[in-house]
């Protein structure tokens, strides 16, 4: 790895887990159970775009690992991990379609950060009922995802790769 | 946006919109009082009507948790848990939980338990 590609990872995490803690101090979470901004997912989209598919998995590992020891918890990381596993998986598959902007490849992102985030709450309380709760979280997945997407789209613009 | 991110976002609104209803068609059967189902681990720990109000407290792997039942609803009145999500999520009762987020549920994932309120025929009206 060059000295370029760590120092950039470097910058790309740092930017990540300070939109992570910013978007705490937004309290959605407490009026809307397990729903959240999603700013990090910026850094997650720039790093698509303009770096690689290898580079995204690594930040996407360090981001969930780091914002858990830092704010989280064990548990919370599980969560951010198998969303973001997924989350990721999915928004690199999408961006390969034609006629796909960053937009929707946010949006996507986003509708299967929450998906798999659903995935793993059944699992842990062993109980299918919570599913009754997915139409919330896709919706809401949509609002979040258009909102980072668009911001990513001209963050973008302004960043040079 | 192009033209198949709008593909995109139409077809997770029309998705959440079938479950959604789908869910309200396979809801379970009502009873005909209004209970409490307390699920811990994915099983049903305890079942109350609500004309007993009382206060469980569930102890499970070293969690602690006091759910309060009155006879309008449920609240989640302490939890050993840290990100205290279950305490926020407030009081489910007969009067809202068609309107509140959750519905009838109250969820404490770290501590693997769930409440659910469920309302019975007999009061419907």
């Amino acid at each position: 790895m060059k000295t370029k590609s760590i120092t950039r990872l470097g910058i790309l995490l740092a930017v990540a887990l300070v939109l992570g803690y910013f978007e705490n101090l937004i309290p959605l979470n407490a009026s809307i159970p397990g729903v959240k901004l999603g700013l990090s997912n910026i850094v997650l989209l720039y790093a698509i775009y303009l770096i690689d598919a290898k580079c995204a998995f690594i930040l996407m590992i360090l981001k969930v690992m780091l914002s858990g020891m830092l704010f989280s918890g064990v548990s919370g990381a599980i969560y951010s991990f198998a969303g973001g596993l997924l989350s990721l998986i999915m928004m690199l598959v999408i961006k390969r379609l034609p006629d796909v902007s960053i937009v929707g490849v946010s949006v996507v992102g986003a509708v299967f950060h929450n998906v798999g985030q659903i995935s793993i709450a059944s699992f842990v309380v062993e109980n299918r009922y919570i599913f009754f709760y997915l139409p919330v979280l896709l919706i809401s997945a949509v609002i979040t995802g258009l909102a980072t997407g668009i911001i990513a789209k001209y963050a973008l613009k302004g960043l040079p790769d | 946006m192009k033209k198949r991110d709008k593909v995109i976002i139409l077809s997770v609104i029309v998705i959440a919109l079938l479950s959604f209803v789908g869910y309200r068609v396979f809801e379970k059967q009502a009873s005909e009082t209004n209970y409490v189902v307390i699920y811990v681990n994915g099983e049903v720990y305890k079942t109350v009507s609500l004309s007993e109000p009382q206060t469980v407290v569930v102890e499970n792997n070293g969690h602690h948790n006091e759910i309060e039942i009155t006879e309008e609803g449920v609240k989640m009145l302490t939890s050993s848990c840290d990100n205290q999500n279950c305490v926020m999520q407030g009081e489910a009762t007969l009067e809202n939980y068609e309107t509140r987020i959750l519905g009838g549920w109250i969820v404490c994932l770290p501590n693997q338990v769930s409440i659910e309120l469920v309302k019975g025929d007999s009061n419907e009206n």
